[in-house]
């Protein structure tokens, strides 16, 4: 594959399954697609029939869930394999995992578990990241998760630990706003302090989401739209990181495309309003 | 042991048994709040791999209605944790699992039924190959004929039942009152493959079929397989049936390969 530019890529949506159909025979106005990349780490059919069909037509960026960056099992070098053969197929702008677990001993939860903040952590996840960067031969983008839970021996706030990490490994940072807001309404901490924490060149891509709302805790569940303090955070974000390329992540109660597409241009507009642009 | 290590035991620990180990390392006022907390990881465990079981066994799930399909998602999700990244491959033991399990129906039905489904899902991501067209055939001389070696689509798969299972996932899949599960009198040959970019097909082979496809795949030609043909039906009938099974092939995306070679 040609090797990762990070440049700008302007408001991107998930390639969805349900929007195949849509996307090649309308060629809609969305600047670049995301793909789960597990969804097409498969012999064949109709995943990567329409990922070749549609990759010549659209920037295409990969994000993964399986890399599982800090557990202490070794790197799963047959999925690295895998995903640097999609790479070599589809030419991604970039790849980009979580800064997270997913399983010990060989077990998969299918989760995006949380981590202790710890010296011990933090120096794992760097090594297993410069690792995953040899391996790949180009920087990845690790993602803030949202989480549930704190750990009691956490040494860092998880800004001070996702910049540690950014900065000692050298990789770049996927920044999931809602998942911040839904981590500060968890853990009880003032999002700003995580935006205003993040090293501003390291920040090379945007998750926006919908989450689920309960009494005392919020979980991040893809499955509804985009709700207005996640809105004003994205706001405060554009301000501090500038122009990044942005997405909206959408994986449950899947709304038509045009709904997706006009959340898509509210995320524009709020980024043009703070940068002082023409929309196009 | 690293402090890491044991804190990612512990937490498996929790998802998988709800040993309580995990709760002295992690913040909270209280056991409830600690509790809800992992619950959240400890619950989305247990939904999200149901979940997939559901979306790959929706004839199993009928067979045994919600309540013990779930009992029986939660004793297979517990005797095999996913090790795999890909979910896809998460529900490949259930068969096996099946085997000596007691769900309330033949334990050997299910586990065949469940191999039924499974082995339906799997063609739909196997491997892709161009497929002949009943115009390819065309194109072969008359002379050649008797050479022709075939290959299948690489997503053909063929098993054997002791139950009736092809006919009972074949009444689910049209909507019409399920059969039950029973005991065949006579073990079925059953052929899987994907027509297309996402269809998944089965079709249940007669003894004559089986023996074709069986030949194609041990590389016979095709005037050994019409020789064989002959134990099956009446020599006169051989060269029509074996023409009719060759254009049921073409016209159905089974064939990836067709020609003659000596
Ligand atoms: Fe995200």
């Amino acid at each position: 594959m040609s090797l990762p530019d990070y440049k700008y890529l302007g408001f991107g949506l998930g390639l969805r399954p349900e929007f195949y159909n849509a996307v090649i025979e309308s060629k809609p106005k969305v600047d670049w697609f995301e793909i789960m990349t597990e969804d097409y780490l498969v012999p064949g059919g109709r995943p990567l029939y329409y990922l070749d069909q549609i990759s010549p037509y659209y920037p295409l960026v990969m994000h993964g869930v399986s890399l599982s960056i800090g557990t202490k099992d070794p790197l799963n070098l047959d999925y690295l394999r895998q995903v640097k053969s999609l790479a070599d197929r589809i030419n991604p702008r970039w790849i980009s995992d979580h800064l997270c677990w997913t399983g010990l001993k060989g077990y998969n939860t299918h989760d995006l578990l949380p981590l202790p903040y710890t010296k011990e952590a933090l120096s794992h996840v760097v090594e297993k990241i410069k690792q995953v960067q040899d391996f790949l031969g180009f920087r990845i983008l690790i993602e803030n998760v949202s989480s549930y839970v704190n750990f009691k021996e956490s040494e860092f706030s998880e800004w001070e630990f996702l910049t540690l990490v950014a900065e000692q490994s050298d990789c770049f940072i996927l920044l999931d706003i809602n998942n911040i807001y839904v981590s500060g309404f968890n853990h009880q901490f003032n999002p700003m302090d995580y935006i205003n924490h993040i090293p501003i060149n390291r920040v090379k891509q945007f998750h926006l989401a919908g989450h689920t709302q309960l009494t005392d805790h919020i979980i991040d569940t893809h499955d509804h739209d985009i709700v207005d303090p996640v809105w004003q955070l994205y706001e405060s974000a554009v301000k501090r990181f500038g122009q990044v390329s942005t997405m909206i992540e959408r994986d449950g109660n899947i709304p038509p495309f045009d709904d997706l597409y006009a959340e898509l241009q509210k995320a524009k507009a709020i980024a043009a309003q703070v940068l002082e642009l023409e929309i196009a | 042991m690293s402090s890491l290590k044991d804190t990612q035991k512990d937490f498996q620990f929790y998802l998988f048994e709800r040993n309580e180990d995990i709760f002295s390392r992690i913040t909270g006022p209280d056991e409830d709040f600690i509790q809800t907390r992992l619950d959240v990881y400890a619950e989305g465990y247990l939904i999200r791999l149901t979940e997939i079981l559901r979306m790959n066994y929706p004839c199993l799930q009928r067979c045994l209605g919600e309540e013990t399909f779930v009992e029986m998602c939660e004793a297979y999700i517990d005797a095999y944790p996913s090790t795999n990244f890909s979910v896809r491959h998460f529900g490949e033991y259930l068969s096996e699992f099946l085997i000596d399990q007691s769900f309330g129906k033949e334990n050997l039905a299910l586990a065949e039924l469940a191999k039924f489904e499974f082995t339906l899902v799997s063609v739909v991501t196997a491997s892709d190959a161009k497929t002949k067209r009943l115009a390819d055939l065309a194109q072969i001389p008359e002379a050649d004929w008797a050479y022709l070696k075939f290959k299948f689509h690489p997503s053909l798969k063929m098993e054997t039942f002791n139950f009736n299972v092809a006919d009972y996932v074949q009444n689910f899949l049209d909507q019409e009152l399920c059969s039950e599960l029973q005991k065949l009198k006579e073990q079925q040959s059953v052929i899987f493959w994907r027509d297309g970019l996402q269809t998944a097909r089965f079709s249940i082979l007669t003894e004559a079929q089986k023996f074709i496809f069986q030949s194609c795949l041990e590389d016979k030609n095709f005037s050994e397989i019409c020789e064989g043909l002959s134990e099956f039906l009446p020599i006169e009938k051989v060269a029509e049936y074996s023409m009719n099974q060759l254009v049921w092939m073409l016209n159905n995306s089974l064939l990836s390969y067709c020609e003659a070679s000596q």
